[in-house]
């Protein structure tokens, strides 16, 4: 298997980074619409988990999103980031990761465009997301529990959206690789 | 050349999104500002605390990141509050405590008897909020507690004659 550049392990530790900050920032607004909803959460993780789908579509290994899962999980269980799922966090981080690979890989055999691949893997990101927080520690039922798992899996697909701009931006930067140049003869 | 699949499907979650937020508000059970449900035995009473039976409660509450916070409210312990109802400890295994957006946290009867241990606390306005002090994290920290959920104990077996 061909091993990652540095180029590409330094961006995959930057969406990583990236993923946790924007979840931090836009908490306060997501616990608003989650308030008025009366649901405990299912917002703010889409937003984390784009730069993860991100990652993915300009790294297209197998894997690439299990691993900054668990990346990130490792960083808010060292930093004391954990939430409410306490030491079970890591499960909570890695199982988006891996329903985002499974489902990369899935829509690259299907042959689909990028903006679809982004988006249902943005939405499977989320809703897996929410159904693991679910069993750890909401253990909401009924339709509190359809809700949540829509509200995450519409969030992660919307998601998608932003997360294709940004992969149209930023692949021309990541593709440059530092190959000899070519002296006109 | 394939048609993409995102359009029809943000708009099929987003249709169905509005539908189920408006069934589940509507559904949403109301309760006055001020009061809880209470569920125990089969039925379901309205929990009216009493502001003048309320008392001082002081402590430490611990979250996940291991950070301890003071804590200085007014407040209930949940054994007074179930005794006001008229519920004997004796015929109480735990009580589930539910907020508006569907936490939920469990106590148990041996936590509840225990003196200092598990309170609802006055929160902000009209709501309340439910503290377990002695737990490692915040997670039985339930803010906007709706609803009291007994968990009725084992009847046990009279023996015969």
């Amino acid at each position: 298997m061909k091993r990652l550049s540095l180029r590409e392990l330094l961006f995959l530790a930057l969406c990583c980074d990236l993923g946790l900050v924007c979840k931090r920032l836009v908490s306060p607004a997501a616990n608003v619409l989650t308030g008025f909803l009366r649901i405990p959460g299912g917002v703010g993780t889409g937003f984390s988990l784009l730069f993860l789908t991100v990652a993915c579509e300009l790294v297209p290994r197998f894997g690439c999103a299990t691993a900054m899962g668990f990346v990130q999980a490792m960083i808010a269980l060292f930093t004391g980031h954990v939430g409410s799922m306490g030491a079970l966090s890591p499960i909570g981080y890695t199982v988006p990761g891996l329903l985002i690979d499974l489902c990369f890989a899935l829509c690259r055999r299907a042959s689909l465009d990028r903006r679809d691949r982004l988006v249902l893997s943005g939405m499977a990101g989320s809703l897996g997301a929410a159904l693991t927080a679910n069993l750890i520690v909401f253990r909401l039922r009924g339709t509190g529990l359809l809700l949540y798992a829509l509200v995450a899996a519409t969030t992660g697909a919307l998601c998608g959206l932003p997360a294709c701009r940004i992969v149209t931006l930023v692949a021309p930067a990541l593709q440059t690789r530092s190959e000899p140049k070519r002296r006109n003869p | 050349m394939k048609r993409s699949v995102t359009p029809r499907l943000l708009l099929i979650l987003i249709l169905l999104t509005a539908v189920l937020a408006a069934w589940h508000l509507a559904a949403a059970s109301e309760t006055a500002p001020g009061t809880l449900v209470l569920a125990f035995d089969g039925s379901e009473t309205v929990l009216t605390p009493d502001p003048l039976a309320a008392v001082t409660v002081e402590g430490k509450s611990v979250n996940g990141r291991g950070e301890v916070r003071e804590i200085h409210a007014e407040g209930w312990p949940l054994s007074s509050l179930l005794q006001a109802a008229e519920i004997e400890p004796e015929h109480i295994r735990g009580v589930s405590v539910l907020a508006v957006d569907g936490y939920s946290a469990a106590v148990s009867a041996e936590e509840i008897e225990e003196e200092g241990k598990v309170f609802l606390l006055q929160g902000e306005g009209t709501s309340f909020r439910l503290i377990v002090f002695g737990d490692e994290n915040s997670r039985r920290n339930v803010k906007d507690v709706v609803r009291l959920v007994v968990e009725e104990a084992a009847k046990e077996a009279v023996p015969a004659a």
